[in-house]
């Protein structure tokens, strides 16, 4: 049997708990669960321990760790930057950093420039990009790029806790934050927080459909209640986007990409977050029919873990960096200025 | 026209057959063909033809008019009453999502629509604005913030109510509207086919107990609209239709102004 990879977590909060240690248990014939490093030490143990694990407050610590061969930082995202860089300098075998990979164009530059320099590959968190739906959709469509003239993403979700606690049981969950609604600068700032947290799934799918080269302009965006959520339309081009979503008290979760061509739809649904619920559910539609992928029972997380371990076996190219710097350029753009165009009090509000 | 009896109806020149011949057969009892136009008590006007302003100015007192999806195009309603016949807004389930929206506490309606490749999206604007009128929800502002071939993007609002509205154009799947609400703890959404078929809308409600589908009613939008007609004579649409296409005017008038 082959040995197994190391693996080191930095962060141990609900994401870890409920993404990362759920995935792992599924292949638990590639990886083993090492080391687990978190600010808090009573978290860290805790995780640690069910996990089989070393638990550390040090990043320095796991990172030199010759048993941790390969990282998964799921640290607050201030942290992506400087931990993804330290982690490839410390010569791992592959890392694997949540979404967003930085908080700046330049920091995600940063990384990408020693990502090349050390070789290690890196790959972002985007879980919907590992989806086998997706990857059927991009084989199934052809060209994207500018190839839609009408891209929707939806998610409308419960509260995170809902699935979260099915997907294990979380220890210390970060509490929900009172915002003054009336204010256009908390608005403006529930967005942002929105399309960097949740909006940021879907990034990569909405710039592979982008006309190339195009600036996105806003045509009208809200920063919604509590705990976030946002709605944003826009236009790049030709193309006319509408992003939206909703976490609020309701227990069905919906989660809808869509691209429209003048002759062919794609509609993506995707499984909720958390939940090892399997694959999404994708379809092309034309005037001649319709063809469907065939869902998997793996979802996109056990999927980039599947991915994290052929790329630290050398099984496939590291992935070029510089797709997931261009995804954050979108992000950082269209929340940057859907946040000023809120704070601007611009639009319906 | 008395409700009990069969009423004589004259289905103008032109009107397409979904919308006059097959509705006809579908209520054979209910109505039947006159000898001339002049006869009829009832008279079906193609409101895609450019004189149905004047088809509808030449109808004799007494005579009630069915209007099949018509666009301004410069011509103003004569204030002459009609029942208005839509692709999406005569649809049966159009009742019942009215009394959903109107028991359910929301603040933002989508209302999205495909239409064909190549659509005349002014017209479409118009359907959906007609659509959210039989919903009960009358708009009092509609600004259109984007439109080109693909589609438009608009938004309005309806007394304390935001509504986006938005219409892509594609050939990949056929025609039909979309309205969704979002609730305190679910949402309201009906799914509204083409108008020429008896494939049935879908009314979903969810709340916190769960997700229902009001029964369907296979039942083309038009064969609704003379239903309608049929059960309630003194129908009249020609007011409130005035008033959306006023506004849908004046947005599109905006629009062309903005660019």
């Amino acid at each position: 049997m082959p040995q197994k990879l190391g693996v080191g977590i930095i962060g141990a909060g609900p994401v870890t708990q409920a993404i990362h240690l759920p995935a792992l248990a599924r292949l638990a014939e590639r990886f083993e669960v090492r080391e687990i490093m978190d600010a808090d030490a009573g978290v860290a143990e805790a995780v640690a321990r069910r996990a089989g694990a070393r638990a550390t407050g040090s990043v320095e610590a796991l990172l030199a760790n010759p048993d941790v061969d390969v990282v998964a930082i799921c640290s607050p995202h201030r942290f992506h930057a400087e931990q993804t860089i330290a982690a490839c300098r410390a010569g791992k075998k592959a890392v694997l950093c949540e979404k967003p990979l930085t908080l700046s164009v330049a920091e995600a530059e940063a990384v990408a420039e020693v990502q090349r320099e050390t070789g290690v590959p890196v790959i972002v968190g985007t879980m919907h990009t590992f989806d086998a739906a997706w990857k059927w959709a991009r084989e199934s469509w052809g060209e994207t790029a500018g190839s839609a003239h009408a891209i929707r993403s939806s998610i409308i979700l419960p509260p995170n806790a809902r699935f979260e606690d099915f997907a294990t049981e979380v220890v210390a969950r970060p509490a929900d934050v009172e915002a003054d609604l009336s204010d256009a600068a908390v608005r403006a700032q529930i967005a942002h927080l929105g399309l960097m947290a949740v909006g940021i799934h879907n990034m990569p799918h909405l710039r592979s459909f982008l006309p190339p080269g195009e600036p996105v302009r806003i045509l009208d965006a809200e920063g919604l209640q509590p705990p976030f959520g946002y709605r944003v339309l826009a236009q790049a081009g030709e193309c006319r986007i509408d992003l939206r979503c909703l976490m609020y008290g309701t227990w069905k979760p919906s989660w809808i990409f869509e691209a429209y061509g003048t002759d062919r739809r794609l509609h993506i649904d995707f499984t909720p977050s958390y939940v090892q619920a399997g694959s999404a559910s994708a379809s092309i539609s034309t005037p001649r029919g319709t063809t469907s992928n065939a869902p998997t029972s793996q979802n996109g997380y056990v999927e980039e873990w599947d991915d994290l371990a052929r790329l630290a076996l050398g099984e496939l190219p590291a992935p070029d960096l510089s797709v997931a710097v261009e995804d954050l350029r979108l992000a950082m753009s269209l929340a940057d200025a859907t946040a000023e165009f809120i704070s601007k009090g611009a639009g319906q509000r | 026209m008395s409700a009990r009896t069969q009423s004589s109806i004259w289905i103008d020149e032109g009107l397409e057959v979904e919308a006059g011949e097959a509705v006809l057969e579908s209520l054979p009892l209910s109505f039947a063909r006159a000898g001339n136009r002049a006869a009829a008590e009832v008279v079906v006007v193609d409101g895609r033809s450019r004189r149905w302003s004047h088809e509808l100015g030449s109808l004799a007192e007494g005579q009630v008019a069915v209007l099949v999806d018509p666009w301004v195009d410069g011509a103003t309603p004569d204030g002459r009453p009609f029942v208005l016949d839509t692709p999406w807004g005569s649809n049966a389930a159009c009742a019942a999502a009215s009394d959903a929206f109107g028991a359910a506490s929301w603040q933002r309606l989508e209302c999205r629509a495909v239409v064909a490749a190549g659509a005349d999206l002014d017209r479409a604007l118009l359907r959906l604005v007609c659509l959210l009128r039989s919903v009960d929800v009358a708009l009092d502002q509609l600004r259109v913030l984007a439109v080109n071939a693909g589609g438009l993007t608009a938004v309005a609002r309806s007394g304390e109510h935001l509504v986006d509205l938005d219409l892509t154009c594609t050939d990949g799947v056929r025609s039909h509207a979309l309205l969704r609400a979002l609730t305190d703890d679910g949402d309201v959404t009906v799914v509204i086919p083409e108008p020429a078929t008896a494939q049935p809308a879908e009314l979903t409600l969810t709340d916190a107990a769960g997700s229902r589908l009001l029964p369907t009613t296979w039942e083309s939008a038009h064969r609704t609209t003379w239903r309608r007609l049929r059960e309630n004579p003194s129908l009249d649409d020609s007011v409130a239709f005035a008033k959306d296409a006023e506004l849908v005017v004046g947005a599109l008038a905006g629009k062309e102004s903005g660019r």
